[in-house]
């Protein structure tokens, strides 16, 4: 995604920043004091085809009771009163309010006309507005786009977006620091993918560009977002010089023509701007800004240069510090110093003390953070007759005065004592040890020293045991471990208990068998009935008692019914069962569909009753 | 069921993120004031150090460190019972730091009427060296292990059929070990709920009545053990197992109510 795009979406955050701290502040900063006061008109675009219309704003700042003024008559263009809109705004915990007077303006003629200067009378005090150029053009464009399928980008987009590049200076010397703000104007125009700027530096040391900053901007009366751009130049050439020209690449979006009869089309959902945008219907454009060249005359540095000139050119500021100021001979000294100021640091050779007869020096350690530069120099005195350290220079060249400058810093005064013998070693017993700690109460005891680290933060009271996850989790493994037990018990049964196996076929088989019989009633099949209910109760047998199924009779069964502890009813009556099976298929019996639907009853209480029994 | 399960994991990331969060956000002011409260220590404001500290309990946070560092402050300021009291808050979480040992120890030596036991039963050197050299979660975390490889070792043993023998033996250790572990940690979370330093000088009466017989005095930072409460009045066990009655105010409870 592009900046402008990242910045689009962090919109909302800030807005609701600013709500929040209006609220928060609205009570403290209200009464603040008079603020300034200040008008101010601006419209929405520059130019404007006949029977379109523009906006213009008159803005009092300052001033929310400020009423409508009576627009004058101006020449080319109707206005109508469109209303007031106010709005209060805290930057920096300074508040502003202000005032929206909006007009539209309608345009009656081609050519170019002006607003001219308007003015309002505010607390006694008058204040005018700049006039503002429209050009009124014709209504060609709507011509065009009916017989063009997507309009690309026009020159009239350079009225809407344009870049622009300025200096700080024209004329600088050598080496001195150049400010450029390169700063991209857009105007109803949506601009995605906004590339850094390419500029042509020869002839100068370029600092890396920095993160952009939006604002919004008021230019000749219309009101642009802005995104600047910033870049520090150092000029390393003589001369006339030029910087850029400047180039940004982005990409413009502009509507694609919609295909007729689209879904969405027929609810009017593309004419959403986010919709629209969601689903594509913007096409993009890519497109190059530039902005014109700026001249740079570079001022070669006045001679004679000093001997000691440190190539700083620029404004600067250099403290020096030594510590410690006592010290043993042999002991080290830290000589510090800090360069701050604006110019060129990069190049700024920094000054160091060198070796004598009083001193041993070391190496100097430098670092550079923005806009400093920092020295840090070991210095370790040889003698112990040794007053002060010697003073310490730096020459720059002031650009405001346009002449070298020495910056002295020192003499630092020391007292250096002869070396000191090396103390013995304090040897402290460990607490704990049994042999010390006599000794140790005669030498006084406290306690050991604060811990600086602290630990974790816990709310109060929490521990594991109370931990709601942790207690979900061990009964979930409890569940786990059970379950798993459960499954393979059963499996391990299933697998080498062929009776447990069967039987736990006999529900299934039982409630099969019945339905099949169920059927059979309602086709009024006697015979097959019985002949289905015998088997089905034979079968059903075999499965639950697990006995061979040769030996399920009326007769054999009794005798294993009864060693599984069945009741003597639930026996007689699965017998009685048999019988009747047998006496209807034989003939002995007939039957009609009542008496089938008792027999089926009979069945059903029998299953039911050998469920139960859990064998 | 897998938008289930989705949903699921999502609702369960959200919970803890959230709370990461708050956490995250109570900690940077807590942080700060504690740094504050270290640099009173260390500039010797032990009254400001004191007071810092406290506020981040009021805030319903506590840290080893921290009650390490207010016993520290109240040592300074000669409140012993406090000083035994966030010592043996601090004990709660880093019972084997040294620091901390050797400065309760100190601390408990300058209790008065302090009761010593020179020799400890079995029981006394089983609960010294597991309770109170480890913390209530130590203990948990640990049981919980076992509990998690006893089942998965049930588990194992049963699919790949092991020696039913060394099975259940193993089992039955690490159950007889879980066990002991459960009621020492359960014994232990009873006693430190009912454990309470003495804040103020206080008289151990016969009866729960002000005009009752002294039976012994109790002096700042001396450990009881809370038996029951009545009213006003609380019945205490001293280290020595002599009972008590002393008044509601006397004393605070380790455990932070």
């Amino acid at each position: 995604m592009g900046k402008i795009g990242k910045m689009k979406l962090r919109f909302p955050f800030i807005f609701l920043l600013i709500i929040f701290l209006a609220i928060g502040f609205l009570g403290i900063t209200l009464p603040a004091q008079a603020q300034n006061v200040g008008f101010e008109a601006s419209v929405d675009r520059k130019s404007v085809t006949l029977g379109d219309a523009i906006q213009l704003s008159l803005t009092v700042y300052g001033n929310q009771q400020a009423s409508a003024l009576k627009l004058p008559e101006i020449d080319g263009f109707q206005s109508r009163y469109l209303g007031p809109s106010t709005s209060v705004s805290i930057i920096n915990g300074k508040h502003s309010s202000s005032v929206s007077h909006r007009y539209l303006l309608f345009p009656q003629k081609i050519g170019t006309f002006q607003i001219p200067a308007l003015q309002i009378e505010l607390g006694g005090k008058t204040y005018s507005s700049n006039p503002i150029a429209i050009d009124v053009v014709e209504s060609n464009e709507q011509v065009k786009s009916d017989d063009q399928s997507s309009t690309a980008p026009s020159a009239n987009v350079q009225d809407k977006v344009f870049l622009t590049m300025q200096a700080n200076k024209n004329s600088v010397y050598l080496n001195e620091k150049i400010d450029i703000s390169v700063k991209l104007f857009v105007s109803q125009v949506a601009l995605r993918d906004i590339s850094f700027p390419e500029i042509n530096t020869e002839g100068f040391v370029a600092e890396q560009i920095a993160q952009p900053s939006q604002s919004k901007e008021l230019k000749d009366g219309a009101y642009y977002d802005t995104v600047e751009f910033y870049l520090t130049l150092y000029p390393v050439r003589e001369g006339g010089l030029s910087v850029g020209p400047a180039k940004v690449d982005a990409n413009i979006l502009y509507k694609k023509q919609r295909q007729r009869g689209s879904f969405f089309d027929e609810f009017g959902m593309m004419d959403d701007g986010f919709f629209g945008d969601l689903f594509g219907s913007y096409e993009k454009y890519p497109i190059t800004f530039q902005a014109d060249p700026l001249k740079i005359n570079v001022k070669p540095l006045p001679q004679p240069v000093p001997n000691n000139f440190s190539s700083a050119v620029g404004q600067f500021n250099f403290t020096v510090t030594a510590s410690p100021k006592k010290v043993n001979v042999g002991d080290p000294i830290t000589v510090r110093m800090d360069l701050s100021g604006n110019g060129n640091l990069k190049n700024v050779k920094m000054p160091v003390f060198s070796e004598n007869d009083e001193f041993k020096v070391y190496d100097p350690q430098i670092k550079e953070e923005e806009g400093s530069k920092i020295l840090e120099q070991v210095l370790i005195p040889k003698k112990e007759n040794i007053t002060h350290i010697p003073a310490i220079q730096f020459t720059y060249f002031d650009v405001n005065a346009g002449v070298y400058q020495t910056l002295t810093r020192g003499p630092f005064e020391i007292s250096v004592s002869p070396a000191k013998e090396q103390q013995p070693l304090n040897v402290i017993a460990l607490p704990n040890t049994p042999m010390a700690t006599e000794t140790k109460d005669q030498l006084g005891r406290d306690i050991v020293f604060i811990k600086d680290s602290p630990g974790k933060f816990t709310p109060i009271g929490k521990a594991l045991y109370k931990n709601i996850f942790f207690l979900a989790v061990v009964i979930l493994y409890t569940i786990v471990i059970v379950l798993f037990f459960v499954f393979y018990k059963r499996k391990e049964r299933v697998r080498t208990d062929l009776v447990y196996a069967k039987r736990l076929k006999a529900p299934a088989k039982a409630r099969k068998g019945l339905k099949k019989i169920y059927q059979l009633i309602h086709e009024g099949k006697e015979k097959q009935f019985y002949d289905g209910l015998f088997e089905f109760l034979k079968e059903y047998l075999h499965y639950k008692l697990a006995v061979s199924e040769g030996s399920v009779t009326a007769h054999e069964i009794q005798d294993s019914l009864l060693k599984k502890g069945v009741s003597e009813l639930l026996s007689k009556k699965i017998s009685a069962a048999f019988a009747e099976c047998e006496a209807i298929r034989y003939g002995a019996l007939s039957s009609d569909k009542t008496k089938m639907q008792e027999s089926c009853q009979a069945l059903k209480e029998i299953v039911d009753a050998l469920e139960r029994l859990n064998l | 069921m897998k938008k289930l399960k989705h949903s699921a994991v999502f609702i369960f990331a959200f919970i803890i993120i959230s709370n990461v969060g708050i956490a995250a956000a109570q900690d940077h002011s807590i942080l700060s004031k504690f740094y504050q409260a270290n640099f009173a220590y260390k500039e010797k404001d032990y009254q400001r150090a004191v007071e810092s500290y406290e506020e981040i309990l009021s805030q319903g946070f506590e840290s080893p460190s921290l009650y390490y560092n207010l016993a520290n402050s109240y040592f300074k300021l000669k409140d012993l019972g406090k000083t035994v009291l966030n010592y043996e808050r601090a004990r709660c979480f880093i019972p084997r730091d040294g620091d901390l040992r050797s400065n309760y120890q100190y601390a408990l030596s300058l209790v008065q009427g302090r009761v010593v036991q020179i020799k400890r039963t079995l029981a006394a050197r089983i609960w010294k060296n597991v309770c109170e050299d480890f913390t209530t979660s130590e203990m948990t975390l640990f049981l919980f292990f076992l509990y998690v490889v006893a089942g998965l070792l049930w588990a194992l043993g049963v699919l790949f059929k092991i020696n039913q023998k060394i099975l259940i033996s193993v089992t039955v250790v690490i159950f007889i070990t879980f066990f002991i572990g459960i009621s020492l940690l359960t014994q232990k979370i009873f006693i430190e709920s009912k454990t309470s330093i003495i804040l103020k000088e206080a008289s151990a009466k016969f009866e729960p009545r002000e005009d009752a017989t002294t039976h012994y005095t109790l002096y700042p930072g001396a450990k009881v053990f809370v038996v029951k409460k009545d009213s006003d009045w609380l019945k205490v066990r001293r280290q020595d197992g002599k009972m008590g009655w002393i008044t509601l105010g006397s004393l605070e409870y380790i455990q932070p109510k």
